[in-house]
């Protein structure tokens, strides 16, 4: 009995040692307390919002095995529809997906054409007022939390259905993006040509254009590749709510059952083009430095 | 005073810049060559009048989704029934669906890359092993998300799908950036636990996971901001959450949900990108 007690202390004390850290003296015979570890705590918070969610999503280990594998009508069935490919189809995916290309290269540059005077008034060192500043961040942080696909749906209904929403879609998505990474790059720059100039008299815009145009020219063209190369994702997507390009095409062979083996056909040459797009655009921001 | 006075010095380096004109007009033309063909694409066929007015009533019912033209009696006003509920199909518990679909759909794709990412990092597999691994995961990477949601709707339909979607398409991404870690390990502090005597699980346990789990978990946080956006578009391939709202509300033009929806999503992915942020920048700033 005595050692059943004993051993429920030692338990007891274990546990509460988790939680606040039993001090150690050292061979100087100083006593160090250890930081209060805040792992146990996380850990906790992490599995209570585990179970909550997991009772919000109807997660259940075994409906989730036992489905997955599911031979007869679970996905495997459905992806082996996607087999044999339907390769002959292949000359009608080209046009689509340069209409993706399209979308895409001319959503990015004229979004990012636009970011770069945006991001002039969003940062704190060159636009003095901090009212315009913080007015201009607001607007770009609530374009940047909407998903691009509502733009494609809403431009979709402004513009009949095809490229030209897209582009929109894809414009004002990286107009948004751009535009933040953009002034978070400004901010950091070092003004002291920039005052220099305009203490000789030259007026603002003349002071930019000498001084802060030759750092900013590679750090805009870096990014704006950089957005190119997400874009060009997006872009494919977009096509799924009518917005243009490749994605409703590959929507079609999902739902109709007797195009399915053209999905992997629209596959890869979603997977080519992509490898291409981010080669190149990894190539040209490693040479601007 | 309107001489230009400039120093034989400053004058000798000025003339020995290197004459980038024929790049720069080189790099210009086949932009603009770019765009000229780009443009071809867009067939502009008139702007849609109806469109505009879409616009128009999208941007006040977004600035009072109560508003209420016609006059006629409602009994429940919109945002009563909408916003101000707990009901399951009301925008708070859709919110809070997306989000736990986010939640747990990061959690299974964080956890599925570890082993992906150990397996494809070259200090462990060598140069080809890497190299196959990173094709995989590219071709992981490029497939658009609303394809894994068509594909896991016949795993579970409803939430289940949302999540193992969000769960495949985070493994692309989250297994690149760990594997970007798994490479950067210093192997010296392995060196130095083995020289002390350590066992195999006390050199993981105190010389590799310390390394590791910083950037893990941070590498997380950024894809669950992601995935909450992506949760609340993959609704529309019926994975559950807000999307299908928000999506059937804007197809059938019923203005004040498309509103009380963007109420909804607007705030909460600000709040969870500050805090994504900040807690990010937390886990770098203590490093071990």
């Amino acid at each position: 009995m005595k050692k059943f007690l004993d051993g429920i202390k030692k338990l007891l004390n274990k546990l509460y040692r988790i939680f606040v850290p039993e001090p150690v003296t050292t061979e100087m015979n100083t006593v160090v307390v250890p930081p209060k570890p805040i792992l146990p705590y996380v850990l906790i918070v992490f599995v209570i919002v585990f179970y909550f969610a997991a009772r919000a999503t109807d997660f259940s280990l075994y409906t989730l095995i036992s489905r997955l594998f599911n031979f007869k009508y679970g996905p495997v069935s459905y992806l082996k529809r996607f087999f044999p490919p339907a390769w002959e189809y292949w000359p009608r995916v080209i046009d689509p997906i340069l209409e993706t290309i399209q979308m895409s290269f001319l959503g990015s540059l004229i979004g990012s054409v636009l970011a770069l005077p945006v991001a002039y008034l969003a940062s704190q060192n060159l636009t003095k007022s901090k009212v315009v500043v913080s007015i201009v961040r607001v607007i770009l942080s609530i374009f940047r939390t909407l998903p691009i696909l509502i733009y494609g749906v809403f431009f979709k209904m402004i513009f009949f259905p095809g490229a030209l929403p897209g582009t929109i879609a894809i414009a004002l998505f990286t107009f948004s993006i751009v535009s933040k990474m953009l002034y978070e790059r400004i901010e950091i720059l070092d003004l002291g040509a920039y005052h220099a100039i305009q203490s000789t008299g030259a007026s603002k815009a003349k002071a930019f254009v000498a001084a802060l145009m030759p750092e900013i020219y590679p750090i805009f063209f870096s990014l704006s590749l950089y957005a190119f190369e997400i874009n060009i994702r997006y872009a494919a997507i977009l096509g799924y709510v009518g917005a243009g390009g490749i994605g409703f095409d590959l929507d079609l062979a999902l739902k109709d059952i007797s195009n399915n083996d053209r999905t992997i056909v629209i596959l890869i040459f979603i997977f080519v083009t992509v490898i291409l797009i981010e080669s190149t655009s990894r190539f040209l921001r490693r040479r601007l430095g | 005073m309107n001489e230009k006075i400039i120093s034989p010095e400053v004058l000798e380096t000025l003339q020995k810049e290197p004459v980038t004109i024929y790049k720069k007009l080189l790099a210009l033309t086949i932009v603009l060559a770019l765009a000229i063909w780009s443009f071809l694409a867009i067939n502009f066929s008139g702007v849609n009048m109806n469109g505009l007015t879409v616009v128009r009533n999208l941007l006040i019912y977004f600035v009072n989704p109560n508003y209420n033209p016609s006059g006629h009696v409602i009994t429940e006003s919109v945002l009563s029934k909408y916003l101000f509920s707990l009901e399951k199909w009301a925008v708070p518990y859709l919110m809070y669906e997306t989000i736990m679909i986010a939640f747990i759909g990061t959690f299974l794709g964080a956890l599925i890359s570890i082993p992906f990412a150990f397996l494809s990092s070259k200090n462990i597999v060598g140069n080809y092993g890497s190299y196959v691994g990173s094709i995989i995961i590219t071709m992981i990477r490029t497939v658009p998300i609303f394809v894994w949601g068509i594909v896991f709707i016949r795993v579970q339909g409803g939430a289940m799908a949302g999540v193992l979607a969000i769960a495949v398409s985070s493994i692309g991404m989250i297994s690149k950036l760990y594997i970007e870690v798994i490479e950067d390990i210093d192997t010296g502090i392995l060196e130095a636990l083995d020289s002390t005597g350590a066992t195999t699980l006390q050199k993981i346990r105190f010389g590799i996971l310390p390394q590791l789990t910083a950037s893990f978990l941070s590498t997380a946080i950024y894809r669950f901001e992601i995935n909450v956006k992506n949760a609340t578009i993959l609704g529309m391939v019926g994975a559950g959450g807000i999307g299908f709202t928000l999506i059937d509300a804007l197809g059938s033009f019923n203005f004040p949900i498309v509103a009380v929806c963007l109420w909804g999503i607007i705030p909460i992915v600000l709040i969870i990108e500050f805090v994504s942020t900040k807690l990010r920048s937390k886990l770098t700033s203590s490093e071990v």
